[in-house]
């Protein structure tokens, strides 16, 4: 029986692991698949989505055309017509298990996808990658404005740790912690942890208040993951990106603006 | 009764075997479970890996492929007139004190006796042709994820090498197919082809193509102790790219000889070769013909040129189409063609001819405004236009409502045809309009860019869709 005992207690590490690694590649699989459709959407639509909130049920949310509710939500799974999506409308990541409140109780559908855009605030094109077309190109929304105003670090950011981030210029500090300058939209996987915000770093803060009121807003950490005993605390999301080349590329195949 | 006690006895004896089978076949079936799942886990995640790598090629491929060709996207504020497929964002090499940083190196790329820290060389008019574009992918420039660390370990992030053609500014008139009419002669800007171009072999050194634009090859993890992959160690293309032997009395066809990836010291005018060989870390042994020690695990792809150019043509015809559309629009026709007679053929509209190269001056009937980035890279010197009489500005009102140039058999009448040319037939079976090499540089001749005799006699032109063959590659776009 002690024998026996140890035996699948082997066994049940073995299969935790492969659980584990399975739960990994779907989450990176629907990462890909929201990133194309994301591109998808560019190329029908001249236009990024708005994020979805959590009232929208996957729909993306505007307050007039263009117009996003929010900079930061959801990936809108509806409006994108993305299949597997759950009841709310949200597109969940390899470890989805029908929970929609995080270990604080709070209802923050912890293993939807999250997705955030450069809404370009602030700047002589405010809204133009969320508008059709750019928006008015008789108003200087072409793609050669565009990409000068996101040179100006009007764009977002993904930086290897949330040490060094700042809130002006280049938000990660510098070009040595930054993984992604100016890009025009994120997601991301909360990864296994969900929205548990006992044990997370800084880093993984830095994620997770990106839907509400970030310090340093427009600004993501992706890094390899670490437990909770790791000097640097835990991390476990897992983050891709949409660079402008990509979006002004499609934007020129789907001949709809300048 | 009797006879039962040696069943009864046997069938005890018969369970006790069979249980301590079956707890047998368990414990076994357990251990291998738990023997094989790890590796069955590190099986995943390698072949995710290798997933992922190759995935990184491509998308590396398709950034670099889209930035050549929008010009007028650039992230950067301070490129300056950048053409249609020339490259700004040269590969990341480190200059001064500094390492790797992610970003592309504005132009510059190392020459063949380069060092890692030396500064780096425009190859414009004046630049030595031992340039060589060469370094790690600057993918932080090109928006795509970066290595896991600032050395790059794992081997995660593409190496790239480029002919200089795709670099050099302040020459080359023709950056467009054009340059395929020709060959790399002496080099230099006084010549079509200022720089060779790439050339990649096959396992076995067999030629693949000798007219590579672009190779970008993964680096993967180390595979000798002398890949260190620390700083300043880091910073040669030796540290993380392989090269290899094929050794004499390899199976025929094969080029014996040595081939190295991350050797960047080729001669002036000799073509860099690149070569797309097995990984030494599979399952299955090295070949046979591969001179030990085997350790390579580069994994590349290439853009020839023709594919490289065809992605900028794709985004020239858009251009130049909409040019057309806005001309007619504002004007109410359609421009005169570039002068025909005239050699060489010119873009200018002196003669007011309905057939030669698109157009591209004042005195068309109106004003052609052509981006910056099309003109510049010489695609008015590629593409022939045709258009109908009836829809010129020395055509009497109502202009353009009867159209009468045709694309085949196919009923749709068109006020204006534009022809992509493709690149020129050199080669025996020669293009039926020329029955010799075409040289569309330089030429006044309409048979020296389209291939067949109705193309070049029309109308009726051939039909859209006229499938290429090795010695007609003309594409039709029929214009309302």
């Amino acid at each position: 029986m002690v024998i026996l005992g140890l035996v699948l207690t082997g066994l049940v590490v073995a299969l935790s692991q492969q659980m584990q690694q399975r739960h990994l590649i779907d989450t990176r699989t629907t990462l890909q698949e929201a990133n194309e459709a994301i591109i998808s959407f560019v190329v029908a639509n001249a236009r990024l989505p708005c994020p979805a909130v959590a009232a929208s049920n996957g729909l993306e949310s505007l307050t007039g055309p263009g117009v996003c509710t929010a900079a930061a939500g959801f990936l809108p799974g509806v409006t994108l017509g993305l299949p597997n999506l759950d009841s709310n409308g949200l597109l969940n990541d390899g470890w989805a298990d029908g929970s929609t409140r995080d270990n604080a109780g709070v209802l923050d559908y912890p293993r939807a996808i999250r997705y955030e855009v450069a809404l370009l605030a602030g700047t002589g094109q405010p809204n133009a990658l969320t508008t059709a077309s750019l928006g008015n190109p008789l108003s200087g929304f072409t793609r050669l404005n565009i990409g000068a105003t996101l040179a100006l670090n009007n764009g977002l950011f993904v930086c290897r740790s949330s040490t060094g981030v700042v809130a002006t210029g280049n938000r990660c500090g510098s070009n040595a912690n930054s993984l992604a300058l100016n890009a025009v939209a994120v997601l991301w996987s909360q990864g296994p942890t969900g929205n548990d915000a006992l044990g997370n770093s800084a880093d993984e803060s830095q994620n997770s208040t990106q839907l509400a009121a970030p310090a340093v807003p427009r600004t993501l950490v992706m890094r390899d993951p670490t437990g909770p005993s790791a000097p640097v605390g835990r991390f476990d999301d897992i983050v891709s990106w949409i660079s402008w080349g990509s979006m002004a590329d499609k934007l020129m195949l789907a001949w709809q603006v300048q | 009764m009797h006879t039962q006690y040696p069943l009864a006895r046997g069938a005890g004896g018969y369970r006790q075997r069979g249980a301590a089978a079956l707890l047998l076949i368990i414990t076994l079936v357990v251990i291998l479970t738990i023997v094989l799942a790890p590796r069955l886990t590190l099986w995943q995640v390698h072949n995710a890996a290798g997933g992922r790598g190759y995935q990184s090629l491509i998308d590396a491929k398709a950034a670099i492929l889209a930035y050549a060709a929008n010009p007028d996207a650039d992230l950067v504020p301070a490129v300056p007139a950048r053409r249609l497929g020339e490259i700004w964002l040269t590969p990341d090499l480190p200059v001064g004190a500094a390492g790797f940083d992610g970003l592309g190196k504005a132009g510059t790329c190392a020459t063949s006796t380069w060092t890692p820290g030396q500064v780096l060389t425009p190859p414009n008019p004046l630049a030595p042709l031992s340039v060589r574009c060469f370094g790690r992918f600057p993918w932080l420039s090109f928006g795509l994820p970066g290595p896991s660390t600032p050395d790059d370990q794992l081997g995660e992030v593409p190496w790239i090498f480029m002919s200089a053609n795709l670099v050099v500014a302040g020459c080359m008139p023709n950056l467009n197919p054009l340059m395929l009419s020709q060959n790399y002669t002496t080099g230099g800007c006084a010549t079509a082809v200022p720089f060779p171009w790439l050339r990649v072999v096959d396992d076995r050194g067999n030629l693949l193509s000798s007219e590579v634009a672009i190779v970008l090859i993964l680096p993967g993890p180390p595979v000798a102790n002398a890949q260190t992959r620390t700083a300043p160690i880091d910073h040669s293309p030796a540290a993380y790219l392989e090269g290899l032997t094929v050794a004499p009395g390899c199976p025929i066809p094969c080029v014996p000889g040595n081939y190295n990836n991350a050797s960047y010291t080729v001669a002036n005018g000799l073509a860099w070769t690149f070569i797309d060989a097995p990984s030494s870390t599979g399952l299955a042994p090295p070949a046979s013909y591969y001179q030990k020690p085997f350790a390579f695990n580069d994994r590349l792809i290439y853009i020839t040129a023709s594919e490289y150019f065809e992605a900028m043509e794709q985004r020239a015809r858009l251009a130049a189409i909409q040019t057309l559309s806005a001309f007619k629009l504002s004007n109410g026709y359609l421009p005169y063609s570039g002068d025909n007679p005239s050699t060489p053929f010119t873009p200018s509209c002196a003669l007011q001819s309905r057939f030669g190269l698109l157009p591209a001056a004042v005195n068309c009937g109106g004003t052609l405004t052509y981006p910056s980035w099309y003109s510049a890279a010489g695609w008015g010197n590629y593409f022939i236009y045709a258009v109908d009489p009836g829809c010129v500005a020395n055509a009497s009102a109502p202009r353009c409502l009867a159209p009468s140039l045709r694309l085949g058999g196919a009923p749709q009448r068109y006020n204006a045809v534009l022809f992509s040319p493709g690149r020129a037939i050199r080669n025996a079976p020669f293009a039926a309009s020329k029955g010799a090499a075409q040289s569309p540089l330089g030429s006044g001749a309409l048979a020296d860019f389209l291939d067949s005799a109705a193309n070049v006699t029309g109308p009726v032109f051939d039909v859209a869709g006229t499938p290429a063959a090795a010695n007609y590659n003309d594409r039709m776009y029929g214009i309302p």
